[in-house]
């Protein structure tokens, strides 16, 4: 009896996983970008400007929330799987030596969802309650 | 002179602690990025003069640069930083290069660029990228192994190897430029200043690193460069230089770690090994715990005899405190054996005093000092 029970509360732990991982932060691009889904890697790389280039053409412009917002944290250890601190360590030493320079910075959703929205290329991520007006949601994928 | 050092660290770092948490200033709607660093420290021996640091006390440890990174357009940057140390005459760039992205796997770089080698190759000026006031000695003091810049062609770019690995490489040429001093050559002529420093001018020169970047953090890297030198000292023309390391590096939220080897010959002249391992650990109140060990050892040819000047030994523990990431006070004791880049000290205006200071084997260093960069 109870393995039985033991059973069931790992089945219904189990069926309740899809709901605990949805993502607390919605990622946004600007309409005219092709892309409808990346994988959390792809995103790692857009926004470290690993890749500068969509896969149908053009260039990236990544968008950051600021760092004291908590959006921003866990942005960073959903997609780069490190604290937002080692990521403001990771561009420093990218700017230091003459490599690139982070992507641009806004503070809050509305912020970023304006951005999106009037920056050809552009891609960010709000707050998974923000509303996001003329701008596409990318599928998160893992 | 002590106004300089309470301007270089109350005033500037001030600025440090309210500006918004970003890694420079941006212009000109992004394409214009400037970023200010620098410190300031005092530094006390208790014989030797060593590092930043003599027997008196030495307060002139001050040192400001500007870096500015301009995207001219979605292909070309311009690159450049300049740098002023209150122990060197004027303004000295540190690099100046103009950059083509080919793709994300292909960069072309043309000017004169840091040098790509080990851990620190390309950061040595940042202060808060690292635990210590400075790199380690054996590797990037006047040791004759890593440049301080070279002046050619580059290429550089990134593949990702899967998810979650990646490799990052540098291929370059052109004149590199390394630091010595005349420790060594003090062996057969002690009445030389220990406190002159050669600048090697390495031409033909080629080199590369590889990255590897591993999931959780981890990062291998692999270095070398060889080239042909200008006479300097009592080296002759042409003498062919080659070095090489091998460097490991993990950066955590609270632990860094940090390990390197390196191995350099100059042609029927000298071999140099040298090595470090340093550690610190961050404290959630902004308490960082420090230490690093890391010698030098090297061989002159036809040399049998033995001599400090010929090794270097260190073992240092810091104590810093991070007021955010980008302004950090920093305090250390170092404990030295060998002659290496400790030496007995000497007028500053270089004239030879008679009878020749006597260096001591052993030698501590003290140092309080602040870094900062916004």
């Amino acid at each position: 009896m109870r393995i039985v029970k033991l059973a069931a509360a790992l089945l219904s732990l189990a069926l309740a996983t899809p709901a605990l991982a949805e993502e607390p932060f919605k990622v946004i691009a600007n309409p005219e970008v092709s892309t409808d889904a990346l994988s959390r890697s792809q995103l790692s790389d857009l926004f470290l400007k690993r890749t500068t280039t969509w896969p149908g053409g053009g260039k990236v412009v990544p968008v950051n929330l600021s760092e004291d917002s908590r959006t921003y944290e866990v942005f960073c250890q959903s997609v780069h799987g490190k604290p937002g601190s080692l990521i403001h360590t990771f561009w420093k030493r990218v700017a230091a030596s003459g490599r690139d320079t982070p992507p641009a910075v806004r503070h809050s959703d509305e912020d970023v969802v304006a951005f999106v929205r009037s920056t050809r290329g552009a891609i960010g991520y709000v707050s998974a309650a923000a509303p996001t007006p003329g701008v596409k949601v990318i599928r998160v994928g893992n | 002179m002590i106004r300089r050092f309470l301007f270089t660290t109350l005033f500037i770092p001030a600025i440090a602690l309210v500006a918004p948490p970003a890694a420079a200033f941006e212009l000109a709607d992004g394409r214009l990025n400037v970023g200010l660093t620098g410190g300031a420290a005092y530094a006390r021996t208790d014989h030797n003069t060593f590092a930043r640091g003599d027997k008196e006390g030495q307060y002139d440890n001050t040192s400001l640069a500007v870096a500015i990174i301009g995207h001219v357009s979605d292909q070309l940057s311009v690159v450049g930083r300049f740098d002023i140390e209150s122990q060197e005459d004027g303004a000295e760039i540190d690099w100046a290069f103009a950059e083509w992205k080919v793709n994300d796997a292909l960069r072309l770089r043309a000017g004169m660029g840091k040098h790509a080698f080990g851990n620190y190759g390309e950061i040595l000026e940042e202060g808060t990228l690292r635990p210590f006031f400075d790199v380690p000695h054996s590797m990037y003091g006047p040791a004759n192994i890593a440049g301080e810049g070279y002046t050619g062609l580059g290429l550089t770019g990134f593949f990702r190897l899967g998810e979650r690995w990646g490799l990052s490489y540098d291929l370059y040429g052109g004149e590199l430029d390394v630091e010595t001093s005349n420790a060594l050559a003090r062996i057969a002529a002690p009445a030389l200043n220990p406190a002159e420093r050669f600048v090697i001018e390495t031409r033909d020169m080629i080199g590369a690193r590889l990255g590897l970047e591993m999931p959780g953090g981890l990062v291998a890297r692999l270095s070398g460069y060889t080239g042909v030198e200008e006479e300097y000292g009592t080296v002759a023309e042409g003498v062919r230089h080659t070095a090489a390391a091998g460097s490991t590096e993990y950066l955590g939220e609270s632990l860094t770690f940090r390990a390197e080897y390196a191995y350099m010959i100059e042609q029927n002249t000298e071999t140099t090994r040298a090595a470090y391992v340093e550690a610190a650990w961050l404290f959630g109140s902004g308490l960082q715990l420090a230490g690093r060990v890391e010698g030098s050892w090297s061989k002159i040819d036809g040399f049998t005899g033995s001599s400090p000047n010929l090794r270097h030994r260190e073992a240092a523990v810091g104590l810093n405190y991070w007021f955010s990431p980008e302004f950090v006070l920093k305090a250390s004791y170092h404990l030295v054996d060998g002659n290496r880049f400790a030496f007995a000290p000497f007028p500053e205006d270089g004239t030879v005093p008679s009878p020749i200071p006597e260096a001591r084997e052993t030698t501590q260093l003290y140092l309080v000092g602040a870094q900062f960069s916004l």
